[in-house]
């Protein structure tokens, strides 16, 4: 099976995929305790008021009439409007999708970046002090919640050293940029903790492969030796992961965006599922297992970029 | 009686019509300080400084209002500069907040109270004699000193401390010797286990609990923990599937009418079922009506004063303390306030350089 025929085989399976993550996430915050009508009307609600939102809202008609609701909708490109801010779902979703997805790929450059640079590192001077203090240092990393992460880089490099604003999201470009280095580093020292270690890993069992060996009986530089015959190889499992912890990354970007007060999707499915806002919590989450679909889907095409070898079928 | 605004009656009745455009209200000008021009919900609000307003010009043209759901965030950006004022500052950090260079917090008196509520419908709860042990087993001076960092006033009326509030109430002085004479005489003698549900979001109520926990404790009643999210949490309240829980109010209006309707008028057509309590005194219902009706003041708190009364000594709320609002701000912020029914004065706040 040709590449292109993979893909289309692929998408046309995360139809069906979609259509169960649908009926999932339905089921789910309809048979969670708690009345959106109650909780968007706050204390001072009657039991009328309530009652009367709640057919206002259509919250009383049949549940698999709702789910139609829902699943037509979406197929049409409509989310419904939301109970909480009174507005076309997907008018929120469109405004805040590419902010959220500009943190995501924000962090994975930085992920990245930190990855292959300290991977790299640890794994050519193994077992010296240099390896350790990585390992050391990002296991340190690893055991840190998100949140507490993100309050630290704040108070070192916002309030301590002024280098970086504490929070918000700016208003230019370049203000972006700015804005949204310590919520990206903060989610990115979170995931390359982890590739980090598995890079260092691969690299040490690549080159002690019988090519690595013969390369450097070649006489080729130790350089091209490490990043065209080791590295190359070495990668797969790391993008593997990267591909399993996409999902942990999107988690880890909604509470980011707390803290940091950014204005994407996962602030916002913070509070609809709070208020239980059924509409935005059903849309965000569809759009997000799209979202991790689509990035599965690209770290197995990869394969066969980074190992002429993979096909596929 | 005492309305909190004066309107156009087509505009009262237009937010009830379908398809009503809320966005129409946030066009509008009043007769206040600062007015806005447009607004949707999970945005900023920006305040446009009011030329016409009868007092003097506010000096602040613009006022930017933001919505930070978290604490620390707020008050780390305050630090850093990036805001001028933040409210709800948690009460542990006030003091740490005026150590800090440039900052000022503290607190504004407003009519705020905190209390537990007990579910009459749930025995022992039905028994009078163990809400009232309930009550005298609090210790309130405790709590304020643990919980809001000694930022608070024991609670001894059930109404907030506004208009006909009743300022000689007894409430319920901490007392353990009448609070385990009271169950000894109540349907529990040997005590009781209470489920108490609390929302996980709010970590006063749920330190507040924990100390009631062990106060009450010492009067045979093992109460339970249970935290929920805070939608399942306001469902069971309102669906009265609690026992006991922990709340609060802020007064919209300077008259006790709101607050006396909606905690302690029972039955049905009350709407709030007594804040939720599900307490019923069809007298006392009988006595709201009348004191909502009259016109002569004196007659008028005279009349909330008994009301207050009986409520207290019904027990059906654990009274536990007055509150104010927090806030804090920098150094070029001049004038801040914060007034008694909540509302921020813009108006009369100056910035210097």
């Amino acid at each position: 099976m040709g590449r292109g025929a993979y893909i289309r085989r692929r998408l046309f399976l995360t139809v069906f995929v979609l259509f169960g993550v649908t009926i999932l996430i339905f089921g789910m915050v309809h048979f969670l305790p708690g009345d959106p009508a109650a909780t968007l009307l706050g204390d001072r609600a009657t039991t009328q008021n309530i009652a009367e939102l709640r057919e206002q809202l259509g919250l009383n008609k049949p549940l698999p009439e709702q789910y139609w609701m829902f699943v037509s909708g979406l197929v049409r490109g409509q989310m419904g409007t939301s109970m909480q801010f009174h507005q076309p779902v997907r008018d929120m979703v469109v405004s805040r999708l590419p902010i959220s997805i500009g943190l995501a790929l924000y962090a994975i450059l930085l992920a990245a970046f930190l990855t292959f640079t300290f991977g790299l590192l640890a794994a050519v001077n193994k077992d010296t002090w240099i390896d350790q203090l990585v390992r050391v240092s990002f296991l340190f990393v690893l055991t840190m919640p998100n949140f507490w992460l993100g309050i630290l880089l704040i108070l070192v490099l916002s309030l301590g050293l002024h280098w970086f604003p504490v929070a918000g999201f700016g208003t230019t470009f370049t203000d972006h940029i700015w804005y949204l280095f310590l919520p990206a580093l903060t989610i990115a020292l979170a995931l390359s903790a982890v590739l980090i270690r598995n890079l260092r890993s691969s690299v040490i069992s690549t080159t002690r492969s019988d090519y690595v060996r013969t390369a450097r009986a070649k006489g080729l530089l130790e350089r091209i030796v490490l990043m065209r015959h080791i590295l190359r190889n070495a990668v797969l499992s790391t993008v593997t992961i990267f591909g399993l912890q996409f999902g942990f990354l999107i988690g880890g970007a909604l509470v980011v965006e707390i803290v940091f007060a950014i204005p994407g999707l996962g602030q916002l499915l913070f509070t609809s599922i709070t208020s239980r806002d059924y509409p935005v919590v059903q849309a965000i989450t569809v759009i997000t297992a799209l979202m991790v679909i689509l990035v599965n889907l690209i770290v197995d095409l990869s394969y066969s970029f980074l190992d002429p070898r993979v096909t596929y079928g | 009686m005492f309305p909190a605004w004066i309107m156009q009656a087509d505009m009262a009745t237009a937010t009830d019509q379908p398809g009503y455009d809320d966005s129409l209200a946030w066009a509008s000008r009043g007769t206040g300080g600062y007015y806005t021009t447009s607004w949707k919900k999970g945005d900023p609000v920006i305040l446009h400084r009011n030329p016409y307003y009868w007092k003097t010009t506010p000096a602040i043209d613009e006022v930017d209002i933001e919505s930070i759901p978290d604490d620390n965030t707020r008050i780390l950006k305050l630090q850093g500069g990036e805001t001028d004022v933040v409210d709800f500052v948690p009460f542990n950090q006030i003091d740490a907040l005026n150590t800090f260079p440039g900052i000022h917090a503290g607190l504004f008196p407003i009519q705020q109270t905190t209390f537990g509520m007990l579910n009459v419908t749930m025995p022992p709860l039905d028994d009078i004699n163990v809400r009232q042990a309930l009550n005298y087993a609090t210790d309130k001076d405790a709590i304020i000193k643990s919980v809001y960092f000694g930022q608070g006033q024991p609670m001894n009326a059930p109404i907030p401390l506004g208009t006909y509030v009743d300022k000689e109430s007894p409430g319920y002085p901490f007392d353990l010797a009448k609070a385990q004479a009271l169950m000894a005489a109540s349907s529990v003698p040997n005590g009781f286990t209470l489920p108490m549900l609390l929302a996980n979001n709010n970590q006063d109520r749920i330190n507040t609990a924990i100390i009631l926990k062990d106060e009450w404790s010492k009067i045979g009643v093992n109460v339970d923990i249970q935290q929920v999210d805070n939608a399942t949490w306001r469902a069971a309240r309102t669906a009265g599937t609690y026992n006991a829980t922990l709340s609060a109010w802020t007064n919209d209006m300077n008259d006790p009418t709101e607050i006396v309707n909606y905690e302690m008028r029972g039955g049905p057509g009350s709407g709030s079922f007594a804040y939720w309590t599900r307490y019923n005194n069809p007298q006392l219902n009988e006595q709201i009506t009348q004191a909502d009706l009259e016109q002569d003041p004196a007659r008028r708190e005279a009349a909330y004063i008994a009301i207050q009364r009986q409520f207290l000594n019904d027990a059906a709320l654990v009274f536990i303390a007055n509150l104010g609002a927090t806030a804090a701000w920098g150094d070029r912020v001049h004038g801040f306030l914060i007034d008694g029914l909540s509302y921020y004065r813009f108006e009369d706040v100056t910035l210097s350089n």
